[in-house]
C-alpha cells in the first residue's frame, strides 16, 4: 500500500478522522490578517487621518527655509552621508567615534532610495526631507504609546499636536538633528515594551529599538532604565524571565556591534597615531568644557534654555509642571519621571547640547494631555441609579477644569503659536548659504583651494568642485589635512563661511589667519555668508 | 522556479492519471513564466545596484534554478509504476544544468556581442532556458525513458572552465564569499533555533498548555509496547507501568527481548512480571540481528489497543500518563499522535564528569516543551521514540515503522507529517517520563552519533520531499541537517579567527563572522531562563554555580556534538550502520549483505 492509495484503505481498518484523506496545506494570508487589524483600529485611524495631514503640511511646506542653516552640524551629517553613499566611507574626514554612524546611515539609506543628494536642492535639503518623514512616524509612534499608556484617543491626539506643532518642536524637528532619528527610535522601542501582547517577540524589538537608538545617539542610554520599567511594568510573570532576557541580549548585542567595530579596526582602545573609541567616550564624558550653569545669565546653557523659551514657553513646562503629580500615577509613572529626569540634568553644570530639548519634546507632550486625560473622569463602568451627589459633583468639577484648560490652551497658543508658524511657513532663512554656494560654483572657476563650512562642503563636492573643499575645524585639527597645507594660512585661495566665534576662532588658528588676510569678494545675508579671497600681500586692517 | 518543480500536485490528480503529464498545463508555463521573471529580476539586481559583473549576475538566479527545485521542490507521488525517483524534478540535475549553461551564453552573447540592455539579455538566456526544458519535459513525458544523456553536460564546459580562472584569480575573495556565506546560514540557523526554542514561552497564553483538572472516563485501549535489550533496571519500568492508575484491563504491554544469551537476564525479570500480571506479554522472537525498529514491527502485530504507545525500557512514566492521553485522545478526534514529554532528571552526577549532565537536561526540556510544539504546530515533527502514542488505525495507514532506519522514531514522524497526521505534542512535569543522562560522555557521543546518522538517513531518503508546503519542506530540510549544521558550528569560531587573521577581511566580514557567534551568546541568554522554569518545573536546588557551569560548558557541548556529527558523517559513507561495540554487548553483529536489511542493534 502506497501513499496514494491513502483514499481506498482497505475494509477492516476503519477511517478514522486522525487519517486524512488528502493531506491539508494550511494557508495564512497576511492581507486577511492586515485588513483585520485595520479594522480593529479603525477609529484610531480615522483621528489620525484627520491629524496627521495637518501636521504633514505645517512640518512640509518651507521645511527647507525655516530654520535656516544655524548650525553646522546639518551640513557635517549630511557630508558624512554623502561619504557613506559615494565614497563607502564612515565621515568625509577621520570617523573618530563622536557618535555612532547609525543616524547618517539611515540618511545615506534614504539619499540612495531616491537619488537625494542629485534631486534635492541642497544637501542638507535632502537630510531634512528624512526629518520629516521620520517626524510623521514619531507622531504615529508617539500616538500610539499614548493609547498604549492609556490615554483616550482625543487626549493622545492633543500629545500629537502639542509634540507637532510647537514652533520649539517645529525648529528642532525640521533641522537634521541625530536627536531626531534617535527619538524616533526611542518612541518605537516604548512602543514596542509597552505592548499588549506581552511576547518576547515585542521585548526583542524593543531591544532591537533601543539598541538603533543608541546607534544614532548614544546619549539616549539615559533612557534606558526607563525602558526597562515599563517593560516590567507591562510585564506577563509567565514568561517574564524570557521576555528580559530577550530584551537584553538583542539591546546589548547590537550595541556590542559598535564595540566589535572599533575593535576589528583595533580603535578600541587609545594608542598611537590613530582616533580611538576609549579617548571619545573619555572626551565626552569628562573632558568637554562645561557650558555653565542654567542659572547664570552669562553662560551658554542659560541662553540656549532662553533660546528655547523664546520659541515657545508652553508645552515644555506645562510637561514638567503635569509630570511631578503624574508620578503618583503608576501607568505615566515612567513617563513623568523620565522628564524630570532630563529636566535635572539641565542643571547638572555640564556641556548643555542645543538640541537636547527634541528628547524631552514627546515627554513633556504625552505628560501634559496624560494628566487632562487622568482629571477627566471615564464614564462610569456601570449605571448606578443614585451617584451620591458628592461624586456627581466632584465629577463635573473635573470635567469643568479639563474643559477650561483645554479652552484655555486654545486661547493662549493659537495667538502665541500662529506668527512663529506663519515664519515657519513663509520665511527663507537659509537662501544665503544657498546662494552663496550657487554664486560661488557660477563664478570662481580656478581650481583653488576653498575653505567652507560643511553645510557648503556637499554642495560643491557634488558639483564636482576640486581641488576637494577643506572643512574649516579639520584644517587645524586634523593633522592628515594639515599635511596638505604646508604653507599654512597661504595655501588657502578661497573662504566661504560665516565669521565663527571668537571661541571657536581660537581653536583654529590657520582659518583664523586665513580670514584676517583675506577680503570679502561678496556677502549674503548681512554678512551670514562671505565669500572671501585669501591675499598674502593684503595688509589686516588695524584691530579697533 | 522552471516548471520542474511546480508540477501538477499530486493530489490534484486522481491516482490513475499521476504518472502521465498534461502537455503544457498552464501551470507548467506560469512556473516558467515566474522562472523567467526571476532571472530577469535577480540579474538586473546584481549587475546594477550591487555592482557585479553581468556575466556572474546572472549566475546567482542560475544557480537556483539549478539547485532549488530538486533540494526543496516536491516530490511527486512514489509508486511503484513510477520510473520517476521520489525527488520530485523529472528531469536530471545535470539537463537542467546543461539547458541552464545554454541560457547563459545566450545571456553572454547578447550582453556582450549584441549590446542589449542586461534585462533583456537576461529574458532572452532565460526563456532559452524554460523552453528547452519544457520542450524535454514533453518528450520525457510521451516516451517515458529517462532524459536525454550525459553529452549534455559538454555544453557546461566553457562555464566550468571559465568559473575555474575567475576563481584562481581571486581565490582570496572566493574564499571570504564562501565562508561569508557559510556564517550567514549558520546566522539564520541559529537565530531560527533560538526562536523556535522559545515557542513554548513567546506568548504567556502558551507556557500552561496541560489542563489536568476533568479527566474524561478511561475508554480507550492502550497497547504498550517496551522494546528491552540488556536492561536490568526492565522490573522498574515494568512496575511503574503496572502501578498507573489507568484501569489495567484497558492497558496490554508488550515487552520485546531478544533470545539469545545477552538478554537471559532481562528475560528472566519481563517472564516473573509477566506471571504475575495477566496484561503483561513477553516475547522473544528467534534472529540473530535485533533492533529496536524490528521488535517494534514483531510488537506491532501482537498489539491490539486503540492506542499503541511505546515505552522504553529504562524510563519510568508518570502515573497519570495513560489517563490524560485518553482525555486528549477523546477530545481531539481528528489528531492521530499524542507526543509526550521525557526529561532527563540528573542535572547532576554521583560520580564521573558533570559537566554536561546539566545541558543534556537543558536540551530535553527545551526540545519536548518547547521546540516539538512549534514543530507540531508547523505540521512537520519529528517523534521522539518515547512516550509516544499513535492510534492503531494511523499507523496501519502509514505501514508501521521502518526496520532499515536507525531512527525509526523520526521517520514515522516524517511520514506520518506528509500523510497529513496532525500531532499533539503535551509537557507537563507531572507527566513527563524521566530518565537519566548516559553513564558517560562517550556513551553520550556514541547515542548521538546514532541520532545523526539516522536523521540523515531520513534525510537521504527523501519522504521529507513529499510534504506539501514549501515552508514545511524548508522546516524539514534546516531539522534533518542539523547534524552539519551542529558539526559545522564546532569550528566555526576557530575558522573564522584564522580567516581574519591571515586573510585580513574587511571589517564588515569580520563583524559578520562574529554575528554566529553572538547569536549563541543570545541562545545562552535564554537558556538561563530555560534553566530557571525547569529548575522550578521539577523543584530542583540549582544554584548559581549550576548555571555558571552551564553558561562554560556551551562551546565545549558544542565541540562534542560536533565530534558526534563527524563520525556520523564517517560511519554513513562508509556504510557502517551496525551499532558499535559497547561495553556490555558481547556479541558481533555485521551488516547484512545485500538483503536491504542490516544488522542493527537497540540503542539504549
Amino acid at each position: 500500500m502506497t501513499l496514494s492509495d491513502l483514499d481506498t484503505i482497505p475494509l477492516g481498518i476503519p477511517r478514522s478522522p486522525a487519517v486524512p484523506a488528502v493531506p491539508a496545506v494550511r494557508a495564512v494570508p497576511v492581507v486577511h490578517r492586515g485588513l483585520a487589524a485595520a479594522r480593529a483600529h479603525r477609529h484610531s485611524l480615522a483621528v489620525l487621518a484627520v491629524v496627521l495631514p495637518v501636521v504633514a503640511v505645517i512640518h512640509g511646506v518651507n521645511f527647507d527655509g525655516w530654520p535656516g542653516r544655524v548650525t553646522d552640524d546639518e551640513g557635517t551629517y549630511a557630508a558624512q552621508a554623502y561619504s557613506m553613499q559615494y565614497w563607502n566611507r564612515i565621515a568625509h574626514y577621520t570617523y573618530w567615534y563622536d557618535h555612532p554612524f547609525g543616524g547618517w546611515l539611515l540618511i545615506a539609506i534614504y539619499t540612495k532610495l531616491t537619488d537625494g543628494f542629485h534631486r534635492a536642492a541642497t544637501a542638507v535639503t535632502a537630510a531634512r526631507e528624512l526629518m520629516f518623514l521620520l517626524h510623521l512616524v514619531s507622531c504615529v509612534l508617539l500616538y500610539r504609546l499614548g493609547r498604549l499608556l492609556g490615554l483616550r484617543r482625543f487626549f493622545a491626539a492633543v500629545a500629537l499636536l502639542a509634540f507637532s506643532l510647537s514652533p520649539l518642536g517645529l525648529w528642532y524637528q525640521r533641522m537634521a538633528f541625530l536627536d531626531n532619528i534617535a527619538v524616533m527610535w526611542l518612541l518605537a522601542a516604548f512602543v514596542a515594551a509597552a505592548s499588549p501582547r506581552r511576547s518576547v517577540a515585542a521585548a526583542a524589538l524593543a531591544g532591537t529599538f533601543m539598541a538603533f537608538s543608541f546607534w544614532s545617539k548614544e546619549t539616549t542610554l539615559l533612557f534606558l532604565p526607563g525602558l526597562y520599567v515599563l517593560l516590567r511594568q507591562h510585564r506577563d510573570p509567565r514568561n517574564w524571565r524570557f521576555v528580559r532576557r530577550n530584551f537584553l541580549g538583542c539591546l546589548i548585542g547590537i550595541c556590542g556591534i559598535y564595540i566589535l567595530y572599533a575593535a576589528a579596526k583595533n580603535e578600541l582602545f587609545e594608542g598611537p597615531g590613530h582616533v580611538s573609541l576609549e579617548w571619545a567616550v573619555r572626551w565626552q564624558l569628562f573632558d568637554r568644557a562645561p557650558s555653565g550653569s542654567v542659572l547664570d545669565t552669562s553662560s551658554d546653557t542659560y541662553h540656549v534654555v532662553r533660546s528655547w523659551l523664546d520659541l515657545d514657553p508652553y508645552v515644555v513646562l506645562a510637561g514638567i509642571a503635569a509630570a511631578v503629580p503624574l508620578l503618583a500615577l503608576r501607568r505615566l509613572r515612567v513617563v513623568a519621571a523620565l522628564l524630570l529626569l532630563q529636566f535635572g540634568f539641565i542643571f547638572r553644570n555640564g556641556y548643555l547640547p542645543n538640541p537636547y530639548v527634541t528628547a524631552m519634546l514627546p515627554f513633556a507632550a504625552l505628560c501634559a494631555a496624560g494628566l487632562l486625560d487622568v482629571i477627566l473622569p471615564s464614564p462610569s463602568p456601570s449605571p448606578r441609579s443614585a451617584p451620591g451627589w458628592l461624586a456627581s459633583t466632584w465629577a463635573w468639577i473635573r470635567r469643568g477644569a479639563v474643559a477650561a484648560a483645554l479652552i484655555g490652551a486654545v486661547m493662549t497658543l493659537v495667538p502665541g503659536w500662529s506668527p512663529k508658524i506663519h515664519t515657519a511657513l513663509t520665511d527663507d532663512a537659509s537662501a544665503p548659504s544657498r546662494d552663496a554656494t550657487r554664486w560661488f560654483l557660477a563664478h570662481i572657476h580656478d581650481h583653488g583651494t576653498v575653505v567652507t563650512d560643511d553645510i557648503a562642503w556637499t554642495d560643491l563636492v557634488i558639483a564636482g568642485r576640486r581641488p576637494l573643499p577643506v572643512w574649516f575645524y579639520k584644517l587645524d585639527l586634523d593633522p592628515a589635512v594639515r599635511a596638505h597645507f604646508p604653507h599654512g594660512w597661504r595655501d588657502v585661495n578661497y573662504l566661504m563661511m560665516g565669521k565663527p566665534p571668537d571661541s571657536v576662532l581660537t581653536e583654529v588658528p590657520i582659518v583664523a589667519e586665513a580670514l584676517r588676510h583675506s577680503v570679502v569678494l561678496r556677502s549674503f545675508g548681512n554678512g551670514e555668508i562671505e565669500i572671501r579671497r585669501v591675499l598674502p600681500s593684503h595688509q589686516p586692517p588695524p584691530s579697533p | 522556479m522552471n516548471a520542474t518543480s511546480h508540477q501538477v500536485r499530486a493530489r490534484d490528480l486522481p491516482p490513475g492519471l499521476r504518472t502521465h503529464a498534461r502537455p503544457l498545463a498552464p501551470r507548467r508555463l506560469a512556473g516558467a513564466g515566474r522562472g523567467v521573471v526571476l532571472h530577469v529580476t535577480l540579474t538586473a539586481l546584481g549587475a546594477g545596484p550591487l555592482g557585479i559583473e553581468p556575466q556572474l549576475a546572472y549566475l546567482i538566479p542560475f544557480a537556483l534554478a539549478v539547485l532549488v527545485p530538486r533540494t526543496v521542490g516536491r516530490a511527486g507521488p512514489r509508486g511503484t509504476a513510477d520510473r520517476r525517483d521520489h525527488r520530485g524534478s523529472r528531469l536530471p540535475r545535470l539537463v537542467q544544468l546543461a539547458w541552464e549553461t545554454a541560457g547563459w551564453y545566450v545571456f553572454v552573447l547578447a550582453v556582450t556581442g549584441l549590446d542589449l540592455p542586461v534585462w533583456l539579455a537576461a529574458a532572452l538566456g532565460a526563456t532559452t532556458a524554460a523552453t528547452a526544458t519544457l520542450a524535454l519535459l514533453q518528450r520525457a513525458a510521451r516516451t517515458r525513458t529517462g532524459g536525454p544523456g550525459a553529452w549534455l553536460t559538454v555544453l557546461t564546459v566553457p562555464l566550468a572552465g571559465l568559473l575555474a580562472v575567475r576563481a584562481a584569480q581571486n581565490h582570496h575573495a572566493v574564499l571570504l564569499a564562501a565562508w561569508t556565506a557559510v556564517s550567514l546560514l549558520m546566522l539564520v540557523v541559529a537565530v531560527l533555533t533560538l526562536v523556535r526554542g522559545q515557542y513554548s514561552w513567546q506568548l504567556p497564553e502558551r507556557v500552561h498548555h496541560v489542563d489536568l483538572a476533568d479527566p474524561a472516563p478511561p475508554q480507550h485501549r492502550f497497547s504498550l509496547i517496551v522494546p528491552a535489550r540488556d536492561e536490568p533496571v526492565l522490573g522498574r519500568t515494568l512496575t511503574q507501568i503496572l502501578a498507573g492508575d489507568y484501569p489495567q484491563d484497558l492497558v496490554d504491554v508488550v515487552v520485546m527481548v531478544s533470545h539469545d544469551q545477552v538478554d537471559e537476564l532481562t528475560r528472566r525479570i519481563a517472564e516473573q512480571i509477566a506471571a504475575r500480571h495477566p496484561n503483561v506479554r513477553v516475547l522473544a522472537p528467534e534472529g540473530s540481528q535485533r533492533s529496536k525498529p524490528l521488535s517494534l514491527e514483531d510488537a506491532r502485530r501482537h498489539c491490539t489497543g486503540d492506542l499503541i504507545g511505546i515505552v522504553d525500557a529504562e524510563s519510568l512514566i508518570a502515573t497519570g500518563l495513560l489517563t490524560y492521553v485518553n482525555t486528549l485522545a477523546l477530545s481531539q478526534k481528528d489528531v492521530g499522535i499524542f507526543q509526550g514529554g521525557v526529561q532527563l532528571m540528573n542535572v547532576r552526577a554521583q560520580s564521573g564528569a558533570s559537566w554536561w549532565r546539566a545541558r543534556n537536561c537543558l536540551e530535553y526540556y527545551i526540545w519536548f516543551m518547547s521546540r516539538l510544539r512549534f514543530q507540531a504546530r508547523a505540521r512537520f515533527i519529528p517523534l521522539g521514540g518515547n512516550t509516544v502514542f499513535i492510534r492503531r488505525e494511523v499507523l496501519e495507514a502509514l505501514d508501521g515503522w521502518d526496520v532499515s532506519c536507525l531512527t525509526e522514531d523520526c521517520d514515522l514522524g516524517v511520514r506520518a507529517s506528509v500523510a497529513g497526521v496532525r500531532t499533539t505534542v503535551f509537557y507537563h512535569p507531572d507527566l513527563t517520563t524521566q530518565e537519566e543522562t548516559p553513564e558517560s560522555l562517550t556513551k553520550l557521543v556514541i547515542q548521538r552519533t546514532r541520532w545523526m546518522m539516522g536523521f540523515m538517513q531520513v534525510l537521504f531518503k527523501g519522504d521529507w520531499r513529499l510534504l506539501p508546503g514549501a515552508r514545511q519542506r524548508l522546516i524539514a530540510a534546516e531539522m534533518l541537517t542539523m547534524p552539519f549544521f551542529q558539526a559545522m558550528a564546532g569550528i566555526l569560531l576557530p575558522v573564522s579567527l584564522l580567516l581574519t587573521w591571515f586573510l585580513a577581511a574587511p571589517t564588515g566580514l569580520v563583524i559578520l563572522f562574529c554575528l554566529p557567534m553572538a547569536a549563541t551568546v543570545m541562545s545562552v541568554f535564554s537558556e538561563q531562563a530555560a534553566f530557571r522554569e525547569f529548575a522550578d518545573a521539577y523543584d530542583l536546588d540549582v544554584g548559581w554555580w549550576d548555571s555558571v557551569r552551564l553558561v562554560l560548558s556551551a562551546p565545549f557541548y558544542q565541540l562534542v556534538l560536533s565530534v558526534a556529527a563527524v563520525r556520523a558523517t564517517a560511519r554513513l559513507l562508509r556504510g557502517r550502520l551496525e551499532w558499535e561495540k559497547t561495553s556490555h554487548s558481547g556479541a558481533h553483529h555485521g551488516p547484512a549483505a545485500g538483503t536491504g536489511r542490516l544488522g542493527l542493534e537497540a540503542a539504549s
